[in-house]
């Protein structure tokens, strides 16, 4: 009799499943044990990082120790400070509406969010949203009168995000209450790349923005949600190498530990509240930024925002300004965690929530904006342009389905009489 | 009396969606109060009328929606001040309240209790009825079928509730109790035959 695949089908699957937790358990294992043994030796590291930066090795981008000031053993938790958060929160978030050859006419939209929670007192917060419309030449075409790439578009959004930082740091400065900028995403901008329009001139706006911050003494930072980082990882990858085989073909991979994230290792680690040490990412691009500036090289912690015995694990970016600051550092811990633990089980900060919902441009809405530009284009006689495709004119009919008619409409009142 | 709703400052809302037997109307979470109670008298312009003519409404839900932020936010161990007034005042939370026609009253000051002829339109302004109005209104209790009578709605609680609420104008302890009786003798001759329903609505209207 032959095996009845379709009884044991599910046992299989299950299998898998185990067989594939139970092997990224023994590689975290694998990877704290690492941590615990040689990431404990802060010389050791220094030495093992030391001499990828000054051999021929070039492909190493994993986590380096920050300065010596605040450099700790790799395996060192920081605990939740203690007290109430007295800090002032700016969140920032934004949205947009990508050009569309099939709408009217080319434009984009941007629309910015911002959240200013004051934490310590009872004040209500401020919100605001900044919108904008982008329709000349200038922004719509590069220089080869092509439209710009969507990914210019975000790239100008970010820089657009970082300027509202800016100037609701630079308006609450008068403020006694210290003030920590939250970003959603991280620090370390890259607007290189041929797709990307005047990528340099907005890598220099952001530095100049990030110059403005730190003048504005406004703890800078990035939060990056349900990190796939793995700088920790390959630094653990090349503390657990014999020296002779260091390379760039050995540095590839993460080796034993290919597969694993920071945040799998850190979910291990750190208890609810707790948070990382400092680390710093040893990349070109963050070369850059130290050649720019020392206080601008961008350094990572994780966090664990969970109050309970699921972790959660954040990654928080930071200016060196602010990494090397450890009262700014302590009050951007317990403000994290206060932000995240307003929203129960899904730790968050509010702030970004409510800046995400403020900037969020939805359908409705970029039809709107939509036929309102098709409305002054036939207004000022630009018929030929207004007409749209069919394509996009055809699908409005079928869109209709929001509307809701009065529940009591279908039902005659009166129905019978006494 | 129109000059006095145009006057009024008992602006509650707006109208989101309406027909002939009632309309619904939203108003923003941090301004509900004692305005927006279950069995209050509401106004509502009609749309097309010659001369200004008004649906006359019952209030009989009102609906406080919630989406997947408040949910969450429910769960955390401590709501913040901030937080909440941050949720009240600064978010765009409607609040939906539903309404039941019973009457609609012309310009000139004619009452009918009866459906309006049409619907006010979206975004209209829904005004709290002027307590003189109120008093005008229930001096007959005609509107009391219709209400007992409608579908989709708590009827009983409903009827008892606008009784109540017109009680308080009266202009007397003795007029009050006058108009008790009287709403509570309509009441046993809508429903003769159906004694247990008679004694509740009654235990409700006194309560």
């Amino acid at each position: 009799m032959s095996l009845e695949f379709t009884k044991i089908i599910n046992d299989i699957q299950n299998m898998g499943r185990y067989l594939a937790y139970r092997d990224r358990e023994a590689l975290i294992d694998k990877a704290l044990a690492i941590l615990n043994d040689k990431g404990a030796d802060l010389d050791f590291v220094k030495n093992r990082v030391r001499m990828v930066r000054e051999s021929d090795v070039s492909g190493y981008r994993g986590a380096a120790p920050p300065p010596d000031a605040v450099a700790q053993p790799l395996n060192a938790v920081i605990p939740p400070p203690g007290g109430q958060a007295r800090s002032t929160l700016i969140a920032v978030d934004g949205s947009q509406v990508y050009p569309n050859f099939e709408s009217s006419s080319l434009y984009y939209v941007l629309n910015i969010g911002v959240l200013v929670y004051r934490h310590g007192t009872d004040e209500m917060p401020h919100q605001e949203t900044l919108p904008g419309i982008f329709y000349t030449d200038g922004y719509i075409l590069d220089e080869t009168r092509q439209v710009i790439s969507n990914r210019t578009v975000n790239s100008r959004r970010t820089v657009a995000e970082i300027r509202m930082l800016w100037h609701q740091a630079r308006h609450l400065s008068r403020e006694p209450a210290p003030r920590i900028a939250m970003h959603d995403g991280n620090l370390l901008k890259f607007f290189g790349g041929s797709d990307i329009t005047d990528g340099s001139s907005l890598i220099n706006e952001y530095m100049g923005l990030l110059v403005a911050l730190q003048d504005a003494q406004t703890t800078l930072t990035g939060y990056v949600d349900n990190p796939r980082s793995s700088y920790l990882i390959s630094l653990l990858h090349l503390l657990d190498l014999e020296p002779e085989h260091i390379s760039d073909a050995m540095l590839r991979t993460n080796g034993e530990i290919e597969g694993l994230s920071d945040a799998d290792v850190m979910a291990r680690l750190l208890s609810p509240g707790e948070r990382s040490v400092l680390m710093v990412q040893n990349s070109p691009a963050n070369y850059e930024y130290k050649k720019f500036n020392p206080s601008h090289e961008i350094a990572v912690v994780y966090i664990n925002t969970s109050d309970t015995k699921t972790p959660h694990i954040a990654r928080l970016d930071v200016p060196m300004w602010v990494a090397l600051d450890n009262d700014a550092l302590d009050e951007l811990h317990r403000v994290v965690l206060e932000q995240c633990r307003m929203q129960g089980m899904r730790p968050y900060p509010y702030g970004l929530t409510r800046a995400d919902e403020l900037a969020y441009i939805s359908g409705r809405e970029r039809e709107q904006v939509e036929s309102l530009v098709r409305r002054e284009l036939i207004r000022n006689n630009s018929v030929q342009q207004s007409n749209g495709s069919a394509k996009a004119n055809s699908k409005v009919f079928g869109r209709d389905s929001h509307k809701q008619g009065h529940r009591l409409g279908g039902f005659p009142l009166d129905r019978s009489s006494n | 009396m129109i000059d006095q709703i145009e006057e009024n400052p008992t602006h509650i809302g707006h109208v989101l969606r309406a027909s002939t037997n009632g309309f619904d109307f939203g108003t923003r979470g941090n301004v509900i109060d004692e305005r927006h109670s279950f069995g209050s008298f509401v106004l509502a312009e009609i749309a097309g009328a010659g001369e200004a003519c008004y649906a006359i409404g019952l209030i009989y839900a009102i609906r406080i929606a919630d989406d997947p932020f408040v949910r969450e936010l429910v769960m955390a161990t401590e709501v913040k001040e901030s937080t909440l007034k941050d949720q009240r005042h600064n978010r765009l939370v409607p609040i939906e309240t539903l309404v039941l026609n019973v009457g609609y009253v012309y310009e000139g000051g004619a009452i009918v209790h009866s459906m309006p002829p049409r619907p006010p339109l979206s975004l209209t302004q829904v005004h709290l009825m002027p307590p003189d109005w109120v008093v005008a209104f229930v001096a007959k209790q005609d509107f009391f079928r219709m209400v007992l009578n409608a579908g989709e709605v708590p009827s009983d609680d409903l009827l008892a509730a606008a009784v109540r609420h017109a009680a308080q104008f009266q202009p007397d302890e003795q007029a009050q109790a006058d108009y008790m009786v009287r709403c509570g003798r309509k009441v046993a001759s809508l429903l003769t035959g159906d004694l247990k329903r008679i004694a509740h609505i009654l235990n409700l209207m006194k309560a």
